[in-house]
């Protein structure tokens, strides 16, 4: 019953932000043509990165150029689901909310924390640009592959443990902010551009210890490399998605303990941020 | 029309509440600064200190006190969003920190220099946000914008983006807003901060209607004493933390800061210097005005009126009693002292 009511405020919240955003996105002719180019250049311009990128690396990967493509695609719908479920609000930037003192906004509505922040984000009109992008990138770069575009919804389970994982880094590191409000503010973006600015490089010429570190311990490497080494066969697929699954619950549960810390601390001090030496 | 009467568990129960936080403190010197580096020194502060209230439901309770008496963090904790050091706190018979979320579908909270409001929408869009966000059934929705439009005279600036909207116009908006859901308990941090005349007015009215027409309890902090004797019938001063006074404006104004019922005569004649008058003591006479004080606890205001009007040349007789924030200013000078 409990399950069920949750899944229904859930619910309600999602159509709620998504209202919200079309709201926004279409406020103004002008200003929604302006924001959908301006958002096609960005993301458009991130899709050439990468061809550029995987153009160069295709050599001495172990990966061909067209599984590079396939693997920047992933690694940019990574990105791009992050976008369309957390870009709004600073849902997926709370080191802004904690350490600007906007934490008391989210506290005074009758909606359990967690689900505040996993929908308040919701973004499918003005975050929808990279996903899009990474969609057509993804299924271009598919059907390439002995795969065909399959691969891409065979892709999207495991991309979204890669988003879950994000997720759990960006709360979890962000959760410093209840101690160092002004030091910390900005440290989420700060997490979202390590992992997708390494996402999209294949790991295979590192060693298993590496490897290892860098999917479960620090997982760059869990955003794109990961799932796309199991979609390729060139990984075993059990113990790979275990060790996917796995570091998504491990992750989960530090960033879960660390961020419920925090706000012990912050129930105690409120926002320390005009205290002291601000920190 | 009481919708909340009276109960037996009242809308606030502070009990025995205190408060510590911690401040850094250090000196500008490099002996000072090294010292630091080994033994941070910090300096506690009590920001309240066994703090005992309880207000009963559809009571307007003004909460006051000098900067730093812990005004706004009574407040962030009955909220919920601050935790006591020691003590107990229950609002509507809930503890805020474990019944948050069904406590919040319950209560408003508006902290006068923060927003609620969506900034790059429309109010009736924020309006609609809040709806869906407190599940606000669509009949009570209707009923209380209603209400709200019509007490604080939102109908112009529905449609208005709240970006837009001047400082008056955002607080009334804000406080639509925290009426949507029909708040039995409403926690005010300064409302009328920064506001100018008409705007004040228009929202203590509104207050004062909702107060008496829903019965909603209602705790506001402000400084502006005159604007918190309009508001209330009751007082709590605090004063480093501590409960000082909890009582009437009237007992206040009466009481031994309003120097035991001092009132001031203002007398303008024609003439010079006038005579002295019995129970009367003669202050100062300035361009034909004299001025009396008079202790109404040992002389009868009606006689000594009386006796004035029959001095020649009276063209002008004025009572003068000690404006609330003169009373309340000799107070906290008389705590700061202590």
């Amino acid at each position: 019953m409990a399950a069920k009511n949750t899944l229904r405020t859930w619910a309600r919240l999602m159509r709620t932000y998504a209202k919200m955003d079309a709201l926004y996105f279409l406020r103004d002719t002008r200003i929604c043509l302006l924001y959908m180019f301006s958002d096609s250049v960005v993301s458009i311009s991130g899709v050439f990165g990468m061809l550029l990128l995987a153009g160069r690396l295709g050599q001495s990967t172990g990966f061909s150029q067209n599984e590079l493509y396939f693997l920047a695609a992933c690694a940019l719908l990574v990105n791009g689901l992050y976008d369309l479920f957390f870009m709004n609000n600073n849902a997926g930037a709370p080191s802004r909310i904690i350490g600007r003192g906007q934490l008391d906004h989210a506290l005074i509505q009758p909606v359990p924390l967690p689900l505040h922040f996993i929908t308040n984000g919701f973004a499918p009109a003005s975050g929808c640009g990279t996903l899009l992008c990474g969609v057509a990138f993804s299924l271009w770069a598919a059907a390439r592959l002995p795969g065909g575009v399959w691969l891409v919804a065979k892709a999207l389970p495991l991309l979204v443990l890669s988003v879950g994982i994000l997720f759990a880094w960006v709360y979890g590191v962000s959760a410093l902010a209840f101690w160092a409000p002004y030091a910390a503010e900005e440290i989420a973006p700060d997490v979202t551009a390590l992992f997708s600015s390494l996402a999209a490089y294949p790991l295979e010429v590192l060693g298993r210890f590496a490897q290892f570190f860098l999917c479960g311990l620090l997982p760059v490497g869990a955003m794109a490399w990961l799932p796309t080494s199991v979609l390729l066969g060139k990984a075993a697929p059990g113990p790979s998605i275990g060790l996917l699954a796995a570091t998504a619950a491990a992750s989960g549960l530090v960033a879960a303990t660390i961020f419920r810390k925090g706000l012990n601390h912050y129930a105690k001090v409120s926002c320390p941020r005009y205290t002291g030496f601000g920190r | 029309m009481q919708k909340y009467p009276a109960q037996d568990i009242p809308a606030l129960a502070v009990e025995d509440v205190s408060k510590v936080y911690w401040q850094w403190q250090r000196g500008g010197t490099g002996k000072d600064v090294l010292k630091n580096l080994l033994h941070p020194q910090k300096r506690r502060v009590q920001a309240l200190d066994a703090l005992n209230l309880t207000v009963n439901a559809g009571e307007f309770v003004a909460y006051a006190g000098a900067n730093g008496a812990g005004k706004s963090t009574t407040i962030k904790i009955l909220a919920g969003i601050l935790q006591p050091s020691e003590g107990r706190v229950r609002v509507l018979g809930m503890d805020p920190a474990k019944d948050r979320v069904r406590l919040m579908a319950r209560i408003g909270v508006l902290f006068g220099q923060r927003s609620e409001l969506w900034w790059d929408y429309p109010v009736i869009a924020s309006y609609e946000w809040k709806r869906a966000v407190w599940n606000i059934p669509q009949e009570k929705y209707d009923e209380m914008l209603n209400f709200a439009t019509e007490i604080l005279e939102l109908g112009p600036i529905l449609n208005t983006f709240a970006r837009e909207l001047s400082l008056g116009q955002k607080m009334r908006a804000d406080l639509g807003m925290l009426l949507l859901h029909d708040p039995q308990v409403i926690f005010l941090d300064e409302p009328t901060l920064g506001l100018d005349l008409l705007a004040k007015r228009s929202l203590i009215r509104a207050l004062k209607t909702l107060n008496r027409q829903h019965g909603t309890t209602i705790l506001v902090t402000s400084h502006d004493m005159d604007d918190l004797q309009e508001m209330a019938d009751r007082i709590v001063l605090l004063s480093r933390g501590r409960l000082a006074y909890d009582g009437t404006f009237a007992a206040l104004r009466h009481g031994e800061a309003g120097q035991g019922g001092q009132v001031r005569i203002r007398v303008q004649s024609a003439g010079g210097t006038l005579p002295p008058v019995e129970g009367l003591r003669h202050l100062s006479t300035q361009n034909g005005e004299s001025l009396y004080a008079l202790d109404t606890q040992t002389t009868n205001i009606n006689q000594a009126l009386a006796a004035i009007a029959t001095l020649p040349g009276i063209r002008d007789i004025e009572i003068q009693q000690p404006s609330i924030e003169d009373v309340i200013a000799r107070l906290y000078q008389s705590w700061a002292a202590q």
